[in-house]
C-alpha cells in the first residue's frame, strides 16, 4: 500500500460521480414538462356539402409538468410554419389552479398554451387537444409533418 | 485483480509522492468538469411532439330533396312546364389547376317516353364570371352522365337553385305517373 492515495483525496475524486447521480435528478425535477408521445395523424377528407372541410383532432397524447415555483407557464410552438390554408391548433389542460389559455393557433412564435401555475409542484397526466382545420383554398395537401415544442418559462 | 494490483503498485513505485497529489488533483478536476457537463445537457426544460397531418381531395354534393310532380300535355307541341322549388350545396377544396365538376344523369327509370324531354338546369354556385360555370339548361339522359356545373374550385356554397323544366312536343304520348331518379355526381 505504500505510496497509495490518502483516503480523503479519493473520496473527493467520488463526490463528482455522487453528485453525478443525484444533482440532474433534482435539476430534472426543478422545472420540466414531458409529453406521453406523438399523437395521431391528423388526416381530413370529409365535409357537408356547402360547409367547410370537417376539422380532424386527437387527444390520445397527455404531459406532465413539474414547476419549481410559483407562476411558471408553459409556452408551445411550432418548427416550421403550416402550410397555407392549414391550422393545426392545441389546447392543454391546466393543472390545478392555473388556466389554460384554451384553443390556441400554433405558429412558429412561442405563445402561452397553461398561464401561471400558482406553486411549485408536479402535475401529471394532464390532456393534450390537437385539431387540424383547412380551409378549401388549402387544396389537398400531402402527408406532412410538424415538431410542437413545449417549453415551461417564468415570468410573464 | 492480481494482475491489476501488480500494475497498480509498480507504478506507485515508479511515481513521487508530489505526482501523486497532481495526478489525484487532476481526476478530481476531471470529474467535478464532467459533472457540471452532465448536469448542463441533463436539464429538460422542453419537450416535443410529432405532429403529422394531411387533407385529402374532398369533393361533395347534395340536393335539398324532390322536386313537386310535373305534368305537360300530352301531344301538344310546346307544352312546357318548370320546377325551381329545390336546391343543392357544394363543397370542394378541388384546385383551380385541377377543378371539380358535377355531372347529371337519370339512373332509375330509363330513358324518358318518346316526346318528352327532362331537362336540369344547377345554377352558378358562385355567382361570378369567372369559376365556377353552370352549364345551363341540360337534356338528361340514361346513358351518359353530362356536365352540368365546371370548373369548381376551392367552393363551399348553399342554397344553389336547381330548376326542372319538362317538355312534350307532338309525337308524346300519353303518360301516367312516370318517375326518374336524376343522380348528381361531382368529380
Amino acid at each position: 500500500m505504500t505510496g497509495r492515495p490518502a483516503s480523503l483525496p479519493r473520496a473527493l475524486v467520488a463526490l463528482p460521480f455522487v453528485l453525478l447521480m443525484a444533482v440532474p435528478c433534482s435539476r430534472l425535477a426543478a422545472q420540466s414538462v414531458i409529453v406521453s408521445g406523438d399523437p395521431g395523424s391528423l388526416d381530413i377528407g370529409t365535409a357537408s356539402a356547402g360547409a367547410p372541410l370537417d376539422p380532424a383532432s386527437d387527444v390520445t397524447t397527455t404531459y406532465t409538468v413539474t414547476t419549481s415555483a410559483a407562476g411558471q407557464r408553459i409556452v408551445a410552438r411550432l418548427d416550421a410554419p403550416m402550410p397555407a390554408g392549414v391550422t393545426l391548433s392545441i389546447e392543454l389542460t391546466a393543472p390545478t389552479g392555473a388556466a389554460s389559455a384554451g384553443e390556441v393557433t400554433l405558429s412558429t412564435v412561442d405563445q402561452t398554451v397553461v398561464g401561471a401555475i400558482p406553486s411549485a409542484g408536479s402535475y401529471s397526466s394532464l390532456a393534450i387537444t390537437y385539431r387540424l382545420s383547412a380551409a378549401t383554398s388549402a387544396g389537398r395537401v400531402l402527408t406532412d409533418a410538424r415538431s410542437v415544442v413545449f417549453t415551461v418559462v417564468s415570468g410573464t | 485483480m492480481g494482475g491489476d494490483g501488480i500494475a497498480y503498485d509498480a507504478l506507485q513505485h515508479f511515481t513521487h509522492p508530489q505526482e501523486d497529489k497532481l495526478i489525484m488533483l487532476r481526476r478530481i478536476a476531471l470529474s467535478f468538469a464532467l459533472l457540471l457537463g452532465a448536469t448542463t445537457t441533463a436539464v429538460a426544460q422542453t419537450a416535443t411532439q410529432t405532429v403529422t397531418f394531411s387533407v385529402a381531395d374532398v369533393k361533395i354534393v347534395a340536393v335539398s330533396g324532390d322536386p313537386a310532380s310535373m305534368t305537360v300535355n300530352a301531344g301538344g307541341s310546346g307544352s312546357t312546364v318548370a320546377d325551381s322549388s329545390t336546391t343543392y350545396d357544394v363543397t370542394t377544396n378541388a384546385t383551380s389547376a385541377a377543378p371539380a365538376k358535377i355531372t347529371a344523369q337519370i339512373t332509375t327509370g330509363g330513358d324518358m317516353p318518346t316526346g318528352v324531354t327532362l331537362s336540369t338546369n344547377l345554377a352558378d354556385p358562385d355567382g361570378a364570371s369567372v369559376g365556377a360555370a353552370s352549364a345551363g339548361d341540360v337534356v338528361l339522359s340514361s346513358t351518359a352522365a353530362q356536365d352540368v356545373v365546371t370548373s369548381l374550385s376551392n367552393i363551399e356554397a348553399t342554397g344553389n337553385t336547381i330548376t326542372y323544366t319538362l317538355s312534350a312536343d307532338a309525337t308524346a304520348a300519353a303518360v301516367a305517373g312516370a318517375t326518374r331518379v336524376v343522380t348528381y355526381t361531382i368529380q
